[in-house]
C-alpha cells in the first residue's frame, strides 16, 4: 500500500499535452536534421567556392588586396562547371550559381547590383536595402528586386527560356517582349517565358509565352500540414493546371456534391504535382472520397497509404490510420487490417479511435 | 535487422502484442518516425511523472521532457541494450532535471529569478494514505532547501523508492557519493520532521 509514494505525486498529463509535446519534439528533430544538412551544404558551398575560384575571371583583377572580394565581383564573370558556386556581394546579398551556369556581374555597389545570367541558374538571397537597385537580366527579361530570395533559370542562346521562381518576398519582372508590362511575382510563384515560337527548338517547347501577368502560383495558401515549409516550386506546374487550381477545383466539386469530379481533381494534382505541399492532404482527401462516397476500397487504400507515406500532418494522420483499418476490415483483408491496427495503436494508444480500432480486425 | 525495422505484424489469431522497446529502438535508429513516436507515446507520461516529482514547481516541465526525449532520440545509437530504453530515458530525465536545478539555483543567486516554493499540499495527492502523505509533504517541504544532487537523490530514494545503486546509475554518480548526498539530505529531513 505504501510501497509506491510516486503514484501520489503525479502531474496532470492529458492526451492533448502529449500530442502537443510530440509535435514539438518531432519538429525540433526535423529542424536539427535541417541544421545538419545546412552545415553540410555550407561546407559544400565553401568547397565549391574554393573550386569555383578557378573559374572566376576578371580583367585587371588586383590580386590579394584587402578589397579582393569586392574587386573580383565588380565586372566579373562567374562560371561554373560541375560544381556550384556561392558568393556574397558587396551589399550582403548572397548569390548561388548552379553547375554549368554563367553570370556576369555588371554592377556590384552597395546601392546598385546588376547581374546578367547568360546560361544556367542563379539563386539570389537579397538583403533588404532602401533605394538599392538589384536586377538580374536573362535574355530580354529583367528581374527587379527589393529584398527577397529568388532564382532565375535560363537556357543559353539568343532566344532563351527564362524561369523566375520566388522563394521569399516579391520581385518585378519585365520582358522586352511586353514593354510597359511589369509582372509582380510573389513567394511561391514562378514566372516563365518560353522561347519565341518562330525561333524555338522543336523539342521541349512546352507552350508559348506565359503572359507576364500569368505567374504560376504554387504555394500561396497555407496548408495545415506543411509545417511552415514552403512547398517546392515545381516546373510541372507549367504543363497543366497548377496545384492550387486543382486543389481549389476539388474543394468546389466537393462542396457541389460531385465526389467523382473532386476525386479526379485530386488525382490530377497527385499526378502533376507529386512534390507539392498539398499532395499529402490531397491523397488523404482522395482516400476519404473513394471510401465514403465512391465505394472504391482498393483505391481508398492506395490513396491513404500514399498519404501516410508522405508528410501528412498529425491531425490527419490519426484519422488516415483509423480509416485504413476500417477499409481493410471491410475488404476482408485481415492480415493487412491487423498491421494497420497495430500501426494505429502504437502511435495513438489513447487515440480517439483506439477503442473501435482495437476490435476491428476480428480474431480469425 | 531489416525485419526489425518494419512495422509490427502480429499474427491475426494470436493476441495482439505491441512491439517491444528493443524493436522500437532498432526501428527508430533506422530512421523510422513512427517508432520514435511510439517510444515517445509509450514513455511520455513516465518522463512527465519523474520530471514533475523532481521539479514540481517548475513551469518549464514540458521543456524538460522535450529536451530529454530529443537527447534520447539523437543518441539512440549509443544505447547498448535497446530493451533498456525505459531506464536509460529515466536517467536522461533525472540528469536533465539535475542540470536545470543547478542552473536555476545559479539564476536565483544572481538575482535573475526568484525561488518558487513548493506547495506540498498541492503536489501530494489527496488520495494518499496519511502516513505516505505525511512523508511526502515532509520531503517536498524540504526540497527547495537542498542542493541539486541531494534533492534529486532524496526524491529518487523517498518518492521513487529506488535502491542506492539504482540512484547512482540514474544520476551518473558513484554509490559512495550518492550515500553521502542521501545522508546529508536525510539528516535535514529528520531534523525537519522532529516534533
Amino acid at each position: 500500500m505504501t510501497s509506491e509514494p510516486s503514484r501520489y505525486v503525479q502531474p496532470d498529463v492529458t492526451d492533448a499535452r502529449v500530442n502537443r509535446l510530440w509535435g514539438n519534439v518531432s519538429a525540433r528533430l526535423e529542424a536539427r536534421r535541417g541544421r545538419v544538412w545546412r552545415w553540410i551544404a555550407l561546407c559544400g558551398a565553401l568547397s565549391a567556392a574554393a573550386g569555383g575560384a578557378v573559374w572566376l575571371t576578371k580583367a585587371g583583377l588586383p590580386g590579394g588586396d584587402a578589397g579582393a572580394e569586392r574587386a573580383v565581383l565588380a565586372d566579373a564573370k562567374l562560371e561554373t562547371a560541375s560544381d556550384a558556386l556561392a558568393v556574397t556581394l558587396v551589399d550582403g546579398s548572397k548569390v548561388s550559381l548552379a553547375s554549368r551556369s554563367e553570370v556576369r556581374v555588371r554592377g556590384n555597389q552597395p546601392n546598385a547590383v546588376a547581374l546578367a545570367l547568360a546560361r544556367g541558374e542563379v539563386t539570389c538571397d537579397v538583403t533588404h536595402r532602401d533605394k538599392r537597385k538589384f536586377t538580374v537580366v536573362a535574355g530580354d527579361v529583367e528581374v527587379r528586386v527589393v529584398g527577397t530570395k529568388f532564382s532565375v533559370k535560363t537556357t543559353a542562346g539568343d532566344n532563351p527560356r527564362v524561369e523566375v521562381s520566388v522563394l521569399r518576398g516579391v520581385v518585378e519582372v519585365v520582358s522586352q517582349r511586353r514593354p510597359g508590362i511589369v509582372a509582380r511575382v510573389a513567394a511561391g510563384q514562378s514566372w516563365i517565358q518560353n522561347p519565341e515560337p518562330s525561333l524555338a527548338p522543336a523539342a521541349g517547347a512546352a507552350r508559348t509565352d506565359a503572359p507576364a501577368t500569368d505567374a504560376v502560383p504554387t504555394a500561396a495558401d497555407a496548408i495545415a500540414d506543411a509545417k511552415g515549409a514552403a512547398p517546392p516550386v515545381t516546373s510541372a506546374a507549367t504543363t497543366g493546371p497548377s496545384a492550387r487550381e486543382l486543389f481549389e477545383r476539388a474543394g468546389e466539386s466537393r462542396r457541389a456534391g460531385d465526389a467523382a469530379a473532386a476525386a479526379r481533381a485530386y488525382e490530377e494534382l497527385l499526378r502533376l504535382h507529386p512534390g507539392d505541399g498539398r499532395a499529402s492532404l490531397s491523397a488523404f482527401e482522395l482516400g476519404r472520397l473513394r471510401m465514403d462516397r465512391l465505394g472504391d476500397r482498393a483505391g481508398a487504400i492506395t490513396a491513404l497509404e500514399r498519404a501516410l507515406a508522405s508528410n501528412l500532418g498529425p491531425s490527419f494522420r490519426e484519422d488516415a490510420l483509423a480509416r485504413l483499418v476500417s477499409v481493410y476490415a471491410a475488404q476482408g483483408n485481415y492480415a493487412a487490417c491487423g498491421r494497420a491496427r497495430d500501426r494505429y495503436l502504437v502511435s495513438y494508444p489513447a487515440g480517439v479511435h483506439a477503442g473501435a480500432v482495437a476490435t476491428r480486425c476480428g480474431s480469425r | 535487422m531489416m525485419a526489425l525495422v518494419t512495422k509490427p505484424q502480429p499474427a491475426d489469431s494470436a493476441p495482439r502484442q505491441l512491439p517491444t522497446d528493443s524493436a522500437l529502438v532498432l526501428a527508430a535508429r533506422a530512421g523510422e518516425e513512427w517508432a520514435r513516436e511510439a517510444l515517445f507515446r509509450r514513455y511520455a507520461r513516465l518522463a512527465f511523472g519523474l520530471a514533475y516529482r523532481i521539479l514540481p514547481a517548475d513551469a518549464d516541465i514540458d521543456d524538460l521532457v522535450q529536451d530529454s526525449f530529443l537527447y534520447a532520440f539523437e543518441r539512440l545509437d549509443g544505447l547498448s541494450n535497446p530493451q533498456a530504453f525505459q531506464a536509460w530515458l529515466s536517467s536522461i530525465v533525472v540528469r536533465t532535471a539535475g542540470k536545470r536545478l543547478r542552473r536555476r539555483r545559479l539564476q536565483v543567486r544572481l538575482g535573475l529569478r526568484s525561488n518558487q516554493p513548493i506547495d506540498a499540499d498541492e503536489v501530494v495527492s489527496r488520495s494518499a494514505p496519511p502516513d505516505v502523505a505525511a512523508e511526502l509533504r515532509a520531503v517536498y517541504g524540504l526540497l527547495e532547501k537542498l542542493p541539486a544532487e541531494e534533492r534529486v537523490a532524496l526524491v529518487l530514494r523517498r518518492v521513487e523508492r529506488l535502491e542506492i545503486p539504482e540512484i547512482a546509475e540514474q544520476m551518473g554518480l558513484s554509490v559512495s557519493t550518492v550515500k553521502r548526498r542521501l545522508h546529508a539530505a536525510e539528516a535535514l529531513l529528520t531534523r525537519a520532521t522532529k516534533p
